[in-house]
């Protein structure tokens, strides 16, 4: 009988904890356009795709704090380097009106077969500036791993599993520099 | 001009900083207090699914790229592995943590791009493995456990393959070491998109050394029956008196073990993959045993005796997305099979045929939050014999199901049938999937079992225990388990 009260006190511990609202973010008092360019690439450098649902969650997530998304479908093939890529992301005409650019550089690389999972080490640059003002650019790094269940699974796979992490440092800088939240 | 000199002020870079440093592991521990007097352990082992029949366990590996590959060109790379993993933890082990328990399980270093465009070399240990079942936690599509040597690797588009070679002799003679030269290979072949298959094997050779005691070697004339009961050197000396001297002289010999992988993975539709896995397996021998006869030892060597064990295993695992976002369900079966043709006598884990299915469920009610469904069953059967105690106070040793205080079968049955379920709530910070890590879990597990008291335990082992603790009759077991996993 003790076994089983604990056992359904801890139960409702649990489902009420995961029930917990999160924080809303802090918001923009207007609607504010920023031009997003994603860049995410497998460990020789070349573009692939991580499915649909980070783009949705980043411009869902966005748009919480009044901040509108021009999505950008740039060619970065031959553009190596973070600044100029950000100047093309800025100069591109689909950015016009937006105040924002921000890029996301993902890379996946293959780590080793670990206790039955395929672990790969995506590392991220997140890089927002002003649109007219690339100097003050703003970045943040992450490093995060991701466990992949079969062989088949590629480096779009690896980005697209560490989505939550990556959104969640995307979002950091934007409330340290856009929004001004803590 | 203001973007040329913006350029200078941010990071010419194309990606993030990458350390060449960087470190990787595998955890899970639990609370399972028992108030039946198991060990916390649902059931004995994996085949009614690793979830509550596992106990604690932690891996990590480092790696250090010494010459870090360079996206987009052929370069020359290395790096460097070291894997450190085991099964004990303060608290949740009997040993509490020992780090003697403890083991450098992988260390190796590869290079890519030297010599030969799109091959990976390795050096040291060999491990390689297909894939696994999750549900179980087996790969038995896997080569080179054992192995320390030399692999390369070649993957070029939809081509992967390993040939390897190298020495198995520590992994599987420990302090008895003898060297078992091993040599395989592994070939994949992505057939298309979502489609592939594979096959290998790998050969251990141990050869004959004369002079050489922990080579293989056979004692002439010995009986099995005499083996098992640890009465050879007594049956002589009843046959010969006074001649201990002339027990036969131990005859070298080579010994040859060998195993075949095969694997098929298929995905479509809502099957989100599909992997299919055999082995089949001759095993070496073993070494000698000792047996003290008169205050002496005597050594015999085994090897024409325990030669003859082989091994079929073939497990298949599914994935299945039933409602996207919503619920998920994984499909395990495996079956196995393990014959021993020198053995006719007594039962053994080298002498028995095995099947069980998993079907676990995994619903999502937030993205964090889940619950977790699982079920099992498991038939057991012994090829010699009986091998299971229905009772707790079934006999121990028989012969054809009647107490023999000789007997070499033990209990009173030769079939272990065991059913588990497993229930409880899963928080699951990374979000959806029934592999997602990690997960904090409240489990609820039951068993049932043909056999009484089917877990670890401290309940008696023999008669004479029996007489004075007694045992209960416990076909049900129950278990609450707190526990998180995670790969990180």
């Amino acid at each position: 009988m003790v076994l089983i009260r604990t056992t359904l006190a801890t139960l409702a511990c649990v489902v009420l904890g995961a029930c917990l609202a999160s924080t809303p973010p802090a918001k923009l008092s207007e609607p504010t356009r920023i031009a997003v360019e994603l860049r995410l690439e497998g460990p020789d450098g070349s573009a692939v795709e991580a499915g649909p649902q980070l783009r949705e969650q980043l411009t869902g997530e966005l748009l919480r704090r009044n901040l509108v998304t021009m999505p950008l479908s740039l060619d970065l093939e031959q553009q190596r380097t973070t600044s100029r890529r950000l100047e093309v992301v800025a100069a591109d005409p689909a950015a016009d009106g937006a105040p924002w650019v921000l890029l996301v550089e993902a890379r996946a690389r293959f780590f080793s077969q670990l206790s039955g999972r395929y672990r790969w080490e995506v590392e991220v640059r997140s890089t927002l500036a002003p649109r007219t003002a690339l100097a003050d650019a703003q970045a943040s790094d992450l490093a995060v791993a991701a466990f992949l269940q079969y062989e088949h699974e590629g480096p779009g796979d690896a980005i697209a599993f560490v989505r939550r992490q990556l959104v969640d440092d995307v979002l950091g800088l934007v409330d340290r520099v856009v929004t001004r939240s803590p | 001009m203001l973007v040329a000199l913006a350029s200078l002020l941010v990071p010419v870079r194309a990606e993030p900083e990458r350390s060449r440093f960087s470190a990787g592991g595998y955890l899970r521990v639990m609370a399972r207090p028992d108030f039946q007097g198991g060990d916390g352990k649902l059931g004995y082992w994996n085949l009614h699914g690793r979830l509550l029949n596992e106990g604690p366990y932690a891996a990590l590996e480092l790696k250090l790229d010494l010459l870090p590959e360079v996206a987009g060109k052929n370069t020359p790379w290395t790096s460097v592995h070291a894997k450190i993993e085991g099964g004990t933890v303060q608290g949740g082990t009997r040993d509490n943590g020992s780090l003697a328990n403890l083991r450098l399980s992988q260390l190796y270093a590869r290079a890519g791009n030297v010599g030969l465009a799109h091959v990976t070399w390795q050096i040291g240990t060999l491990d390689y493995y297909f894939g696994d079942l999750g549900l179980y936690d087996l790969r038995p599509a896997q080569i080179f456990f054992e192995t320390i040597g030399l692999s390369a690797r070649y993957q070029r588009g939809d081509i992967d393959l390993l040939i390897g070679v190298g020495d198995s002799g520590y992994a599987l003679r420990g302090e008895q070491y003898d060297s078992v030269l091993t040599g395989g290979l592994a070939l994949r072949v992505k057939l298309a998109e979502k489609f592939q298959i594979g096959i290998g094997g790998q050969l251990l050779w141990e050869p004959e050394v004369r002079g050489n005691r922990f080579a293989p070697h056979t004692t002439p004339g010995l009986d099995y029956e005499d083996y098992l009961r640890g009465e050879v050197v007594q049956r002589f000396d009843e046959q010969n008196p006074g001649r201990l001297d002339d027990l036969p002289k131990p005859v070298p010999q080579s010994a040859l073990g060998w195993k075949a992988i095969a694997y098929v993975g298929f995905g479509a539709g809502p099957l989100r993959w599909n992997n299919l896995f055999a082995k089949l397996e001759h095993r070496l021998g073993d070494q000698f045993v000792t047996e003290t006869y008169q205050g002496r030892d005597f050594t015999l060597h085994v090897n024409d005796l325990t030669n003859q064990r082989y091994a079929l295993q073939i497990g298949n695992e599914a994935q299945f997305q039933l409602v996207e976002g919503r619920l998920d369900l994984v499909w395990s079966l495996l079956y196995g099979q393990d014959w021993d043709d020198d053995n006719a006598v007594a039962p053994s884990d080298f002498d028995r045929t095995y099947y069980s299915t998993v079907l676990r469920l995994q619903t999502y009610l937030t993205p964090e939050l889940h619950v977790l469904l699982e079920t099992s069953l498991a038939r057991e059967k012994s090829r010699n014999g009986n091998a299971y105690r229905r009772f707790g106070d079934s006999v121990f040793r028989s012969t054809d199901g009647l107490s023999d205080a000789r007997g070499l079968e033990y209990g009173d049955s030769d079939t272990r049938d065991t059913w588990q379920l497993k229930v409880g709530p899963v928080l699951s910070p990374l979000g959806l999937g029934v592999y997602t890590r990690p997960s904090f879990r409240l489990l609820y597990g039951l068993q049932w079992s043909s056999q009484v008291n089917a877990f670890g335990n401290s309940f008696v082992e023999s008669l004479d225990q029996f007489n004075q603790y007694g045992a209960p009759n416990q076909r049900f077991h129950h278990l609450v388990a707190l526990e998180v996993e995670a790969w990180f």
